[in-house]
């Protein structure tokens, strides 16, 4: 189209602007229009007809029908999902429990395999997390005392009410033979120091056996990696 | 647009996301044919058109809550669907097929001539890009205002007003190019052979 005003003619009719008489009016005078004149009343005239197509009847209860499903497919995976979270938060807590309990403390040291005698721990500044394998020994160390100790010290457990004060520390250290005992607290005592060194005896066994059982599973606990690194040497 | 208007398709979309069966009914009742006389004359398939038309709904219930309640329903809808038919066409241009607008047009009007027209207009029409395609359809065939289109369109109304002419003048072009118009007689002719 080579005329401008018939072009904003045809462009405000069809916008709604300008009543088709104008346009009719030009298209009739104007020289430059004729040869495009057919295809815009053509243009006019296809543009009045149109109008949207109809889906078919059965369009709505297909979208429906999609729509609907699709929600209960998201319901449950969201339930799924749901579950999942929960027992993998489950799972992470447990680990995370697992781990604080066996993970060495920052100023915790290694702690020897029990050779016999009481382990005495140095007092640490700051409380430290103790690993299981340190608790464990030390839970050992002090079984195996208490049982030798309650032993050793079986005839001192006993209350002596005839007895005065003074004379305790004698009692307490039986070995030392060489001390003037009265006859009469020797007799006394004779039959106490002896059930005592039979308990002692009796008991050896159970100490023994209670040592190597701690031994062994101190042997089969897991060092951790850090608790190597701590170690001295 | 009116504030009722807005209010009742925000009470609308609430009861969808509630999961109301009788909203999402109401909801499909109320657009699917506006997506689907869209999509029908964007792709040119009646199939493919009812396939993007559902497809367009489940996109639109997936993100319903993402609907920003202060802007009109309807544009976001369209938007939706122009997108949808606008990717469905990358797609079919790799497998190209036949389309049936002819069978649509030639069934509706068999009296006069007036199913030859809507053929050539539907034929021209093919031929434009996609924007040109949308805006002359949302505005010659769906009768809505340069501001809604814009709003479809996610342009300014200026640039929907310039698609618009240009999809006119294509048309026009086309109409004459493809000698399906013929030529009228000029005044001057009329006058000699009258």
């Amino acid at each position: 189209m080579n005329c401008t005003v018939c072009e904003e003619l045809l462009q405000g009719h069809l916008d709604g602007d300008i009543p088709l008489e104008h346009l009719e009016h030009h298209l009739q005078n104007c020289s430059l229009c004729e040869s495009a004149r057919p295809a815009i009343l053509r243009l006019l005239a296809g543009v009045a007809l149109l109008q949207p197509p109809s889906p078919s009847a059965t369009l709505p209860q297909r979208i429906k029908l999609a729509v609907t499903r699709e929600a209960l497919v998201r319901k449950q995976r969201r339930r799924w999902q749901v579950s999942l979270r929960a027992t993998l938060a489950i799972a992470a807590a447990l680990v995370i429990l697992v781990v604080g309990w066996l993970w060495p403390g920052k100023d915790s040291q290694p702690v020897e395999p029990p050779s016999g005698d009481l382990v005495q721990q140095e007092p640490s500044p700051q409380p430290a997390i103790v690993p299981l394998r340190a608790s464990v020994a030390e839970a050992g160390n002090a079984a195996v005392s208490l049982t030798a100790r309650t032993a050793s010290v079986l005839p001192s457990s006993f209350s002596w009410p005839w007895l005065d004060s003074a004379d305790l520390p004698e009692l307490l250290m039986p070995e030392q033979d060489s001390l003037p005992v009265s006859p009469m607290l020797e007799s006394t005592l004779q039959p106490l120091q002896d059930a005592g060194a039979s308990v002692q005896a009796g008991l050896a066994p159970v100490t023994d056996s209670a040592r190597r059982a701690f031994s062994l599973l101190l042997r089969d606990l897991p060092v951790s990696r850090s608790l190597a690194a701590h170690k001295p040497g | 647009m009116p504030h009722a208007m807005l209010a009742e398709d925000a009470t609308l979309v609430r009861h969808c996301l509630d999961g109301r069966d009788e909203a999402v009914q109401r909801f499909i009742d109320r657009f699917h044919g506006e997506v689907f006389g869209l999509c029908f004359r964007l792709l040119h398939h009646r199939q493919d058109a009812e396939d993007v038309t559902q497809e367009v709904f489940l996109r639109i219930f997936r993100s319903l809550h993402t609907w920003d309640s202060t802007r009109p329903l309807r544009p976001w809808i369209m938007g939706i669907a122009i997108n949808r038919c606008r990717t469905w066409l990358m797609q079919r241009r790799r497998r190209p097929e036949l389309v049936d607008y002819l069978q649509e047009v030639a069934t509706s009007h068999p009296q006069d001539d007036s199913g030859e027209l809507l053929l050539e207009i539907h034929a021209a029409l093919a031929e434009l890009r996609v924007e040109y395609r949308s805006v002359f359809l949302l505005f010659h065939e769906q009768n809505r205002p340069y501001e809604e289109i814009a709003q479809i369109l996610n342009r300014p109304v200026g640039t929907i007003k310039t698609w618009l002419h240009r999809a006119r003048q294509e048309i026009l072009t086309r109409l004459h190019q493809r000698g399906m118009v013929v030529e009228e007689p000029s005044p001057a002719t009329r006058g000699e052979k009258s």
